[in-house]
């Protein structure tokens, strides 16, 4: 069947329901569930209900009360979902807070995202900051570090955690006319994964077949089956292997 | 009840499946969420399973694995109904021919039939076919089927029939979930749907 296309452009407030297009340059209040195929917003959305898209295109503020359910999604801006969060490919830009879980396929976030829940995906790809309140599970997991992160657990297949390194002379004369703190460091209780690469990682506990640890690593245990790499410049307190 | 646990470590030492696949089936939905059980030991929090279960899940998903895909492993295991239909001449060899004339005497004979009829149809035919019920029990239990899509959900639910002084029932609960009655009533039949949901499946493969 065919739906009707929702044009908003300017300041306006209308019901959800179910469109083929829907289009929102300005600022737009729903009221209700929305529903569509292409979902474009430039400016300013704020949907009271759940979200249901094909492909979802968001740049500006947006901000919804349910679940956002899409095929792809891209966010560039400020999103706030207060539900589950789901689409096979998602591309984050900007800030990000998801209220419950997110989970797709493949995920590539650059800025700082907030997860209350889980994350799960089968490509985890961020350069940023973030925080997970949950478990991060992924097979493939590549983090580069441009800001503090947090997450109470990561299990996956590879996992790699390092820290963009500022080399430009302009981002050191920054640094140094601004004193800026570079003690950006991921914090996980427990990490577990088949290959484990870290940098600049806080952890209780390390599990994996080959591990390395890196610069500015402090962990507590590493457990490990096949290998294990140390950098003189990390701490770790106790090593088992199995 | 206290049920027989199993920390990772030993469940990884145990199998010979690495972090990896154990999260990767996670993800997958093979191995269910609640499964997971956190507790906290004196080096911090670990995560059990339910032994014989996760153990006997493991073991399927190892032999399935060689001819299936994980996304196709993953269907057959969840409790929520195929989206394809089920031909008439499939579901011929899935149910015995008696009860199957007194369905369609009943309730009609499609062409096509969805996978939620099937299943129900394929209980009955099980507790008919093992004399636990009779036919006239089995259309009050197929009522009871039909009123829940998906046979409840992600987690699955039990059926369970009961007896009291020669007055039968039915129930259906969420899968793991107690429930008491009073000591008069008899329960000759408690089954998980989700695994004859899980055999027909297979079947229709």
């Amino acid at each position: 069947m065919d739906h009707n296309d929702l044009l908003i452009s300017g300041s306006m407030s209308t019901a959800g329901g179910t469109f083929g297009q829907v289009k929102i340059s300005g600022h737009a209040t729903v009221k209700g569930d929305l529903q569509c195929n292409d979902f474009k917003v430039n400016g300013n959305a704020d949907v009271s209900g759940g979200v249901r898209a094909t492909d979802a295109v968001i740049r500006g503020n947006f901000m919804a009360d349910g679940d956002f359910r899409a095929s792809s999604l891209q966010l560039h801006g400020h999103a706030d979902i207060k539900g589950d969060c789901h689409a096979d490919r998602i591309l984050l830009r900007g800030m990000t807070k998801i209220g419950k879980s997110l989970t797709g396929e493949e995920m590539e976030i650059k800025g700082t995202v907030h997860v209350k829940e889980n994350c799960e995906a089968e490509v985890f790809n961020i350069q940023g900051s973030f925080e997970i309140g949950g478990l991060l599970n992924a097979g493939k997991i590549d983090i580069t570090l441009f800001g503090g992160a947090k997450v109470k657990e990561i299990g996956g297949e590879t996992i790699t955690v390092n820290r963009e390194t500022i080399t430009s002379k302009i981002a050191r004369l920054i640094k140094s006319l601004f004193s800026f703190s570079m003690n950006h460091t991921l914090t996980a209780d427990v990490i577990e994964g088949d290959d484990i690469r870290l940098e600049y990682t806080t952890a209780s506990v390390v599990r994996g077949n080959h591990v390395k640890i890196g610069p500015g690593c402090e962990i507590g245990l590493v457990e490990y089956k096949n290998s294990l790499d140390v950098s003189p410049e990390a701490t770790v307190k106790e090593r088992k292997k199995i | 009840m206290e049920t027989d646990l199993i920390s990772k470590k030993e469940l990884l030492e145990l199998t010979g499946i690495s972090y990896g696949q154990l999260y990767r089936w996670k993800r997958k939905k093979l191995i269910p969420e609640e499964w997971f059980i956190r507790k906290s030991t004196f080096t911090g929090q670990e995560t059990f399973f339910p032994r014989d279960k996760v153990l006997a899940r493991i073991e399927k998903i190892k032999n399935m694995k060689e001819d299936l895909s994980l996304d196709e492993i993953a269907e057959l295991l969840s409790p929520l109904p195929i989206p394809r239909s089920v031909k008439r001449s499939e579901v011929a060899g899935l149910v015995s021919e008696t009860t199957l004339r007194w369905f369609t005497e009943k309730y009609g004979d499609p062409e096509e039939w969805e996978f939620g009829r099937v299943l129900s149809l394929y209980v009955l035919d099980r507790l008919v076919k093992t004399g636990e019920i009779s036919l006239a029990e089995g259309e009050t239990l197929y009522g009871l089927l039909g009123k829940t899509e998906g046979m409840g959900g992600e987690k699955g639910c039990e059926l369970i029939f009961f007896r009291k002084m020669g007055v039968s029932g039915f129930a259906l609960i969420e899968a793991g979930q107690d429930i008491r009655f009073d000591d008069q009533v008899k329960i000759p039949v408690r089954l998980q749907l989700s695994q004859l949901s899980e055999e027909l499946k297979i079947k229709l493969i």
